[in-house]
């Protein structure tokens, strides 16, 4: 009897050896794919990261958590990655959390933010995050991760864009706000000052630059429907507005304005997906994706082949799905992801 | 004469203070003059009991119900006295109660529903905010009430129509049934808490006046592991104390064996801080999130009793002020303060309660009621002020066939704001099995409407004004056995089941616009099952209670559009599967012992899971009782081992924590 009990035991370590190596986790490498940052619902606390790798289609969700023993925090907005370094915006968590893109560890957090919306570098001691209520850019080091500083601008903000040394800050949210929404301001990033702003329609909530430096800005009009929404087209050498576009039904609300990685080529969303050369004199009449009763979240194009990936936040209350495309609209994948896939962050 | 004077002057002192601090003067002069009027003339008729009230441990349950309900135990309720009605219900009954943190925010999950599910029942007025459509346990507090019970399901249809869980009714007897006495009680406990209860009751054949105070405050300064920090950290709660203080004032009149004639009014005060969640530690611009209300609550009714017949007519007017801040300062030099939510809701609810009731013939009983109210609403968050007007009907008839079969019927009628609603039935059933013990069986099946809040049909923007109501069908059914074996074992059994189906359920979603809207679009489906056992008896000077308690409950949603993503036939999220109740309670010449253990099973979440937990209380005390006093010395451990958990996701619990605690009362000697 006593040798079948010490058998049995010796068996069950034997098995249980085993499984802890099975189960130790690898040195994991995330390759070429993309970040998709999955916002969670306010206040809950369940934001999350996802990485989908382009080549395998391999998908792995609350990467953040398994690698770190931590959530992500309250409503993640936005990734931005560079050099070695992922910068992930924590909204309502006041958080930016950085980490090493290769394998999603944790390399450090700027803290005591407001309301943090998006990231930007400027150079290696710099960078600034924008924020929808502290009614200025906190300056922090993307190095040593402290809050260097703030740049009042009297008014929220929102997307960043950096041409040469001058940084582009859109006011999008009309909320509590006294100033109207309606302005991209330009920032001297040597002096960590505004020096003037461009008028753009109400609401800018997305912009890019092109190949020739132009910005592009996408205004939806304004969340009452102010105003029919517009896509503004803006020389930044001589501050100059080259064309504005104007879509036809102010009920309309287009977003998620992106460019392909030469710089030649816009998307956005707008029920579909829409794409247009950057030298168009017109709207594009015809989507390249249709929604056929979807309702898009966000959208990201690669830079590398231009696939587009569309988010879909169904419910909001259970986990998103994003789909992937080419970039002539044919679709590829379909993955499940967390909760409202807010973001995504192109790993190369 | 000595002691009427000390009544006087007691009832004086405290209700000056209270209008000193708030300025409610009327109440208090009034309070003043009655006490005084019929201090005047009293006979004071004083009590010589010396019987422990504690250990009286009645079985007040009728076990013949065709319907489940049950009496809270004195016992219970004594031992959770300066605590909240949320603690109570979480440790000792089948309802889930969601808290999200000590102090803060409880609502309710009865029989797997949602919040507005359960109703809250004051002396047969529902307090459910208007708005929506729920209560907030932790503001309740268990002092101000003499007797609580619970109706499960279908059978709260009994009582008012709505609670597709079920209600908790919180009842006040009449001042004039009691032994007049004075009773302070003082807390002091860890992270700054304390909690001071007084109650003053005084009483001749035909008056009765009974006064009770509540305060409770705590800078609810516990330390926690955050585990949602890099790295995990110890950390000390902010920003999450309380503070509550309010008044019960009763004053009853009997001017003969047939009439009586009760006021009863409830105010109180409640402010509270509302701490960041784990992950939002380190925000920065400072944020204040915090909630302040003032509720009154008041009832004037009048009862005919003439022989085998009662009337009963009532009116309560309910006044509820709420105020929620957000806000947070900029982060440049002048730091100015951003106020991102600043929401102001008042309510006023008039309400008319009458009934006859009739046993007319032997072994029938007939009861026959009409309700009338009115909900109006001013908030910042809807466009103008709104309301609703409803009238309800209903009558319940009883019939015994023979000792051991009972059939009851019952039928509610109610128009909504002019619009009838389809009518609401009950058919219930009750049998004793065995003719020489007490075990019965029980079944029922109803269906009954909760209609939408006012929220739902009025927030600016997303409300919905064609809501339809959402409509439960039910069907209950259980056994009980009740046994005194001896003096040494007495046991009381229930094995309940339930099955019902919700449809229509209301959820707020996103709509085609940017804001969330509310549609009937869940259709849900709860079953479970609840067991319980009560045991106690005494053998020489050694006395004890034993009780414990299991629910299963499971709650799907099994709609189409649940089943096309693929989350039909899942528990919904925080409605733990099991959760289960234990109690023990011995005590010896005064002194006593009471443990208590609380599990919670696995809670489903969007994400990850939320993990078991189990709590255990424990307390030790010493009862004095002497002719003019009794003295309850009390030292409590709460989560005695300290177990680290989360209730809500990310809401930091608190971890071992003591309370000392003294309660003296004051009795008169005949």
């Amino acid at each position: 009897m006593r040798k079948l009990v010490t058998f049995t035991i010796l068996i069950a370590v034997v098995f249980s050896a085993c499984k802890k190596e099975e189960t130790k986790p690898q040195e994991n490498v995330l390759n070429d794919g993309v970040f998709i940052v999955n916002q969670g619902n306010f206040t809950a606390g369940n934001a999350t990261l996802s990485y989908y790798e382009t080549a395998s289609g391999k998908l792995v969700n609350d990467l953040f958590y398994d690698v770190n023993n931590v959530p992500l925090g309250d409503v993640a907005q936005s990734i931005t990655i560079d050099g070695d370094l992922a910068f992930i915006v924590i909204n309502n968590s006041g958080i930016v959390y950085v980490i090493d893109r290769k394998t999603a560890e944790f390399k450090g957090k700027i803290t005591q933010l407001t309301s943090p919306r998006y990231f930007l570098k400027i150079n290696d001691q710099k960078a600034y995050v924008s924020d929808l209520v502290s009614n200025s850019i906190s300056i922090v080091n993307p190095t040593t991760y402290e809050n260097t500083g703030v740049i009042p601008v009297n008014r929220s903000t929102e997307s960043m864009v950096l041409i040469d040394d001058k940084a582009y800050v859109a006011h999008w949210s009309g909320y509590l706000q006294a100033l109207k929404n309606n302005k991209v301001l330009i920032i001297d990033t040597e002096q960590d000052i505004v020096i003037d702003s461009i008028e753009v329609g109400v609401e800018p909530n997305s912009m890019i630059v092109d190949n020739d430096k132009n910005l592009w800005v996408l205004c939806s009009g304004g969340y009452d429907n102010e105003e029919i929404p517009s896509l503004w087209k803006i020389n930044t050498q001589n501050k100059s507005v080259i064309k504005k576009y104007e879509f036809d039904d102010i009920a309309l609300n287009p977003a998620s304005l992106d460019g392909n990685g030469v710089g030649d080529k816009l998307f956005f969303l707008n029920n579909g997906v829409y794409s247009m050369s950057v030298s168009d004199e017109s709207l594009p009449e015809n989507p390249v994706i249709e929604s056929n009763g979807k309702f898009f979240y966000t959208m990201g194009i690669d830079p590398q082949n231009s696939d587009i990936y569309l988010s879909d936040a169904l419910d909001y209350t259970q986990n998103g799905l994003v789909y992937r495309y080419d970039a002539t609209g044919n679709h590829s994948d379909s993955l499940e992801a967390g909760i409202i896939p807010g973001a995504f962050g192109f790993n190369y | 004469m000595l002691h009427t004077c000390i009544f006087l002057v007691l009832s004086f002192v405290v209700f000056n203070l209270i209008v000193l601090k708030y300025g409610f003067l009327l109440p208090g002069i009034i309070a003043a003059c009655f006490v005084f009027v019929h201090n005047v003339q009293a006979q004071m008729i004083y009590d010589t009991l010396l019987l422990d009230e504690l250990e009286i441990i009645a079985i007040k349950n009728d076990y013949s119900q065709t319907i489940k309900k049950t009496t809270l135990d004195t016992l219970l309720k004594s031992d959770l006295a300066n605590l909240d009605l949320g603690e109570l219900l979480a440790a000792y009954t089948p309802i889930f109660i969601k808290s999200y943190g000590r102090g803060a925010l409880a609502t309710a999950s009865f029989r797997g529903t949602g919040a507005s599910h359960t109703q809250v029942l004051w002396n047969d007025f529902q307090i459910n905010s208007p708005m929506l459509g729920q209560v907030d346990f932790s503001q309740v507090p268990n002092s101000f009430f003499d007797e609580t019970e619970l109706y499960y399901g279908g059978g709260s249809l009994m009582k008012s129509s709505g609670a597709l869980g079920g209600s908790v009714m919180l009842k006040n007897t009449s001042a004039i049934v009691s032994n007049p006495h004075i009773v302070f009680e003082q807390a002091l406990g860890s992270f700054q808490s304390l909690a001071t209860n007084a109650r003053i009751l005084y009483n001749n054949s035909k008056f009765g006046s009974d006064t009770r105070f509540a305060y409770q405050s705590s800078e609810n300064n516990f330390k926690y592991t955050n585990i949602a920090v890099i790295p995990h950290e110890e950390m000390t709660q902010t920003n999450a104390a309380f503070e509550n203080i309010g008044f019960t004032q009763q004053y009853s009149y009997q001017p003969s064996a047939a009439h009586l004639i009760t006021i009863n009014s409830w105010n109180q005060w409640n402010r509270r801080d509302i701490p960041p969640i784990m992950p939002n530690v380190h925000k920065g611009g400072d944020p204040q999130e915090y909630q302040n209300g003032f509720f009154s609550r008041n009832i004037l009714s009048w009862n005919y009793h003439k022989n085998n017949h009662r009337f009963e007519i009532k009116t309560a007017y309910l006044f509820e002020d709420q105020n929620y801040y957000l806000k947070t300062t900029t982060n440049t030099d002048s730091a100015d303060v951003v106020t991102l939510i600043d929401s102001k809701n008042q309510t006023n609810s008039l309400i008319t309660k009458s009934k006859f009731e009739s046993n007319f013939r032997k072994g029938y009983s007939i009861t026959v009621g009409l309700d009338l109210g009115l909900e109006r609403v001013n908030s910042n968050n809807y466009q103008g002020y709104r309301g609703r007007n409803t009238i309800g009907l209903y009558v319940i008839l009883l019939k015994n066939f023979g000792d051991r079969l009972k059939i009851n019927f019952l039928i509610r009628s109610e128009i909504i704001d002019g619009k009838f609603l389809p009518i609401m039935p009950l058919l219930g059933v009750n049998y004793k099995l065995l003719k020489n013990e007490n075990l019965f069986v029980r079944g029922s099946i109803s269906r009954n409407y909760h209609l939408p809040t006012l929220n739902d049909l009025y927030w600016y923007p997303g409300g919905n004004e064609s809501l339809e109501p959402e409509q439960g069908f039910e069907a209950d059914g259980g056994i009980n056995f009740v046994k005194r074996f001896n003096k040494v074992v007495s046991i009381i059994t229930d094995l309940g089941v339930y099955a019902s189906r919700i449809d229509n359920w209301i959820q707020w979603i996103p709509s085609d616009f940017r804001y969330w809207s509310p549609q009937n679009i869940a259709e849900v489906y709860a079953r479970g099952v609840e067991l319980s056992l009560h045991m106690n008896g005494s053998i020489k000077r050694f006395s004890y209670k034993i009780f414990g308690e299991y629910t299963y409950t499971k709650t799907t949603n099994e709609s189409e559009q649940a089943k096309e993503n693929g989350i039909s036939g899942k528990q919904l999220i925080y409605i733990p599967e099991h959760t289960a109740n234990g109690f023990v309670y011995g005590s010896f010449s005064g002194y006593y012992l009471s443990w208590s253990i609380n599990y919670i099973g696995e809670r489903k979440t969007i994400k990850k899971p939320l993990p078991a937990y189990s709590l255990n209380n424990i307390s030790i005390g010493k009862r004095w009782f002497r002719s003019r006093i009794d003295i309850d010395l009390r030292f409590k451990v709460n989560n005695l081992f300290g177990v680290e958990y989360q209730a809500i996701q990310w809401r930091a619990m608190p971890g071992r924590n003591f309370e000392l605690n003294i309660k003296l009362k004051i009795k008169k000697v005949k």
